[in-house]
């Protein structure tokens, strides 16, 4: 095993399962709380039209990717405000339009379609220096924004209105998380593959959830299951030679069975409120 | 500036809030018709109307969360505009009927009465001691500091507004809205928090501008009256000639 150490496509893997597992963990954790989980999908769909534009183009995949990506999150909000639509519709509408035109897209690629499948599948090992060097700068990114505006983020996912009514700005906020978001799931786009990346925006992000109630205990958790799932997932794909995406988010999902059996079941056993007048609002 | 607003600004120093004709369109519909009220600094105003009146479209029309179709909203002797909206909204504390928050959201009530401090310590600065003080002091003033670490989806309606009360103080406001904030919840949690209410303005001297369509629930230190109908205010003045007029029978 410490053989494997030494080979450098190795060595790439375990960076980006670093860099790449942390920050999807601690983006999902964002998108749960936001409760659009399902912008995951419509990104991750999003980042594999992208990446077959850049194959097509004969450009990089990766960064057309994350292009995709952000035009895609970023357009949710202000399209479905525009259309006075929940943005759940506007997501299924974007993520259905993507896929429709990444399947068109697909059949004009010349040859065989191995690079296009492989996004869709992904690949750890197959990971190349470069790309761990922009994962690590989205790792980076997302660490200096989340301790730079940790109050503002905490007041926006609370509730927007209230924060835009306590002159925070959290619509940059809102956007900053979404924009890191794509630019998370557009640069690991190769490591998980477009079909499964959103599993591990929400696997980590929910197990953590299940074990603390507190905001700063649950980002670290996610990142560590996260992390831990993308090096779990690496090592079954060298030992059983099966494909890395798969065996990542069969392990992220176990983690999340298992925190779901063994976890102290808070949020199951805390007193039930006395008045739920909270949920709406006039 | 405009004519309006420099003259806005020099006339009405002492005003907290100073309203003139004051229009407000949603969705192609009419809701508020040329609102005209100022409120003093300290000052107690409590804003009575039915359902529908657009009460609430004028605490949010102030907070320049729905856009005025005409008109002038000037806050502490300034015009609001986008360009000061910020600035203006960091002296006001807001209290809304209810929130919407995800029940499950793992913040505690420290995180969410710190909220209210988040926009005066400023953009990408911590918290420090003194954010932290006054904190927990907003939470001891309102008998929450019991509650702190606890998850905010835990706690009942009652305190749920005591903990909003608790982060609107603590963002020192100079003029507080409160938009129906006891109507969801029992006669005792209602009483609890018009108490609380009464204390801190007696305590602290902020200006209040309270919306209610419940006549009762108005505090003992409230001294002004404005009942809106139809969008269109119907009185304006003292709270004794208000119920006077009640009784004998007028509008």
């Amino acid at each position: 095993m410490m053989a494997l150490l030494h080979e450098e496509y190795f060595r790439h893997a375990m960076a980006a399962c670093v860099f790449g597992g942390g920050s999807i963990a601690i983006i999902g954790v964002f998108l749960t709380l936001m409760q659009i989980p399902f912008l995951g999908i419509c990104m991750s769909h999003a980042a594999f039209l992208g990446a077959i534009i850049g194959l097509l183009a004969g450009q990089s995949p990766l960064v057309w990717a994350m292009i995709a990506c952000a035009v895609a999150g970023l357009a949710v909000g202000p399209v479905a405000e525009k259309a006075q639509a929940s943005s759940n519709v506007v997501l299924s509408i974007i993520f259905s339009a993507t896929m429709g035109i990444s399947l068109i897209l697909m059949a004009k690629i010349p040859g065989p379609k191995t690079d296009a499948l492989n996004l869709m599948w992904g690949s750890l090992l197959t990971v190349t220096g470069g790309q761990v060097w922009i994962l690590a700068g989205v790792f980076l990114g997302l660490t200096i924004f989340l301790s730079l505006f940790y109050k503002e983020i905490v007041a926006a996912l609370f509730n927007r209105e209230l924060a835009a009514a306590c002159g925070i700005p959290e619509a940059p906020i809102y956007y900053g998380i979404i924009l890191l978001g794509a630019m998370t799931v557009g640069a690991s786009l190769d490591m998980i593959g477009g079909l499964l990346i959103f599993a591990l925006l929400v696997n980590p992000a929910n197990t953590a959830c299940q074990l603390s109630f507190r905001l700063p205990v649950i980002l670290i958790l996610a990142a560590i299951f996260g992390i831990g799932a993308c090096f779990a997932g690496l090592l079954a794909s060298y030992i059983w030679d099966i494909p890395t995406g798969g065996s990542v988010v069969l392990i992220s999902s176990g983690m999340y069975l298992l925190a779901f059996l063994l976890s102290p079941r808070v949020r199951r056993n805390r007193p039930k409120v006395e008045n739920h007048a909270s949920t709406h609002s006039n | 500036m405009s004519s309006a607003g420099l003259k806005l600004q020099f006339e009405h120093m002492n005003n907290c809030l100073n309203i003139s004709n004051l229009t407000v369109h949603l969705h192609g519909r009419r809701i508020l018709s040329n609102v005209s009220l100022a409120v003093n600094r300290g000052e107690f105003a409590v804003v009575l109307g039915d359902n529908g009146a657009g009460k609430t479209t004028l605490l949010r029309s102030i907070l320049g969360l729905i856009p005025a179709t005409s008109g002038i909203i000037g806050l502490f002797g300034q015009q609001a505009s986008w360009r000061n909206r910020r600035a203006l909204r960091r002296r006001i504390g807001y209290v809304p009927q209810t929130l919407a928050f995800d029940e499950t959201m793992p913040v505690s009530v420290r995180d969410v009465i710190a909220i209210g401090r988040c926009a005066r310590a400023g953009l990408g600065h911590r918290l420090n001691s003194n954010d932290w003080a006054l904190v927990d002091r907003a939470a001891h003033d309102a008998g929450i500091f019991h509650l702190l670490a606890r998850p905010i989806g835990q706690l009942s309606g009652g305190e749920r507004q005591k903990v909003q009360i608790a982060r609107a103080m603590c963002q020192q406001p100079d003029l507080l809205l409160l938009d129906e904030f006891s109507s969801h919840l029992s006669t005792t949690a209602r009483q609890d928090c018009l108490q609380l209410l009464e204390r801190l303005h007696l305590q602290e001297r902020f200006a209040v501008l309270m919306i209610t369509h419940h006549a009762s629930a108005v505090p003992a230190n409230c001294q002004r009256t404005i009942v809106l109908a139809g969008g269109q205010k119907q009185f304006d003045g003292d709270r004794h000639d208000w119920q006077a007029m009640r009784k004998g029978g007028q509008p």
